[in-house]
């Protein structure tokens, strides 16, 4: 995509000073060349890595629909009493997918704008705290890494709660902001609810649950962490690969594009010059 | 004694909701998911055992609602057709709700007969090993959880 | 209280153990498969003021 406006630029610019000389334009086609071969490489790559990523989603839809079910037929709410909030930002350290990342920071960052006294921030991936520590540094808590190479696994997801219920930072509730993958062309930035015992345990509707004790409760919602991470990195890691892959689709049709218009030129330069050669060489004769 | 109480509960329970909806048609919704396989997704199944921290317990359709954390063992699945599944979880949550839906999520399951039984024997021996040169508290618990989770190894796999 | 807990563990660590030794149980030519998704990358870093503090990974 960078690619893309350099060159372009140099390519309209040197059509405004009139004829390119055909060395220029050959380099230029050149190097466009090399970029389309890059960016279909790469989408080549994260074709496969998307591939697999679906097949790994759809093992892992279960566990988020099942660790979401009790929030949503408990009807937990968030206390009121606690303002304290916990934001998980859930990206990668890898670029070049589109908007996945800045849609996922650009939620925290509204939310930011409206308070930032009462919220903390989890940065899971580099391109999060990229955009997030700029302004908001001071309300980042925990940031991770070396995200997005590899596929995300449970052992990853159950390192970061542990790492989050070990900050001591006490919140009343928080929510996972991620990509949510719909299909190949879309997905859609959701949040999914976390909450703290003690807003589990205010809920009114908790009593219809039977023999519950407060170790139990928490030990279900320290897994329950675990596993809501490991859902969204997963969409996350998917929503990403089909974004990347559409990128650089894009970016290879571009550069095609590119290489058909320099083609063009760099035919016509070439049969200027052999046309002006001609007449140097015919009006030379003529002068004679 | 606490498998007991929960079995008491669960008669009850269960006598109490058949006279009450009475005519519906008994159904659990169930859900088996592991980080590593989904066994269950949405299935109907007679009845599931599940060992708990509370104590062991089965779950019948228009089981009372309740949360309770899964401890390394056997879950084993009736299955609508007669057959049993016996499967071993790590670790986990179980869910009941109010609609009689059932969710299990473990971080680790795999068919008890995917266990090899030497290699559980030989765990066993090691945590025993690691909780005798346990240095400090933390490590004296690790050592334990290993054992508590070898020995159930080596009983799921005899 | 369970003991573990009193330690200064949570169930995530609990979980953690737990799953490790049912991985390392299997039969051998599963073992190999499920070894491998045990393997973590995720590097956690504390932040305080807007910057890192070095020392505090996880």
């Amino acid at each position: 995509m960078l690619g893309k406006a350099v060159v372009q630029n140099a390519f309209f610019g040197q059509q405004q000073r009139g004829m390119a000389t055909l060395k220029a334009i050959s380099m230029r086609l050149k190097s466009v060349k090399n970029i389309q071969k890059i960016t279909q490489s790469m989408k080549m790559v994260s074709a496969a890595k998307y591939a697999r990523a679906e097949r790994e989603l759809k093992q892992v839809r279960p566990i988020g629909n099942g660790a979401k079910q009790f929030y949503e037929q408990a009807e937990i709410a968030p206390p009121e009493d606690v303002p304290q909030k916990l934001v998980i930002a859930i990206t990668s350290d890898r670029g070049l997918c589109g908007a996945v990342h800045t849609s996922v920071a650009r939620h925290i960052r509204t939310e930011l704008a409206k308070d930032d006294q009462n919220i903390k921030v989890v940065c899971v991936g580099d391109k999060s705290k990229a955009i997030l520590s700029r302004i908001y540094g001071k309300n980042i808590i925990l940031a991770c890494n070396e995200i997005g190479r590899l596929p995300p696994t449970f052992g990853d997801a159950s390192k970061l709660a542990d790492a989050v219920l070990k900050s001591e930072y006490k919140f009343g509730s928080g929510e996972i902001v991620y990509n949510r993958f719909k299909s190949v062309v879309s997905y859609q930035t959701s949040i999914l609810p976390v909450y703290s015992l003690q807003s589990v345990a205010a809920s009114p509707k908790l009593s219809i649950y039977d023999s519950l004790d407060d170790e139990v409760i928490q030990s279900y919602l320290e897994f329950s962490l675990a596993s809501l991470l490991f859902y969204s990195m997963k969409e996350g890691a998917c929503s990403e690969q089909s974004s990347r892959m559409t990128a650089m689709d894009n970016a290879s049709k571009n550069a095609g594009e590119m290489i058909d218009k320099l083609t063009l030129t760099f035919n016509r330069t070439r049969q200027a010059v052999i046309t002006r050669e001609l007449i140097e060489i015919i009006s030379g004769a003529s002068a004679l | 004694m606490a498998a007991m109480r929960s079995m008491s509960r669960l008669l009850t329970s269960r006598a109490l909701n058949t006279t009450i909806r009475r005519g519906y048609a008994e159904e659990m919704n169930f859900t088996f998911a592991a980080g590593n396989q989904v066994f269950y997704d949405g299935k109907s199944v007679k009845q599931v055992d599940v060992p708990s921290f509370s104590g062991s317990f089965g779950i019948l359709p228009k089981h009372v609602p309740t949360l309770a954390v899964l401890k390394p063992g056997v879950v084993s699945v009736y299955e609508e057709d007669g057959g049993v599944k016996k499967i071993f979880v790590s670790s986990g949550t179980v869910t009941i709700n109010e609609d009689s839906s059932v969710q299990i999520l473990a971080e680790e399951a795999h068919p008890i007969e995917n266990i090899d039984a030497s290699a559980a024997r030989e765990l066993l021996t090691k945590s025993q090993s690691q909780l005798s040169s346990a240095a400090n508290d933390q490590a004296k618990a690790e050592a334990e959880i290993a054992i508590e989770v070898s020995e159930a190894l080596v009983k799921a796999a005899e | 209280m369970s003991a573990w807990r009193q330690a200064g563990l949570n169930y995530i660590n609990y979980s953690k153990i737990s799953a490790k030794l049912l991985r390392q149980a299997l039969k051998s030519d599963l073992k190999a498969d499920a070894l491998k998704r045990e393997a973590s990358h995720l590097k956690v870093t504390k932040w305080e003021d807007g910057k890192p503090i070095k020392t505090s990974e996880y």
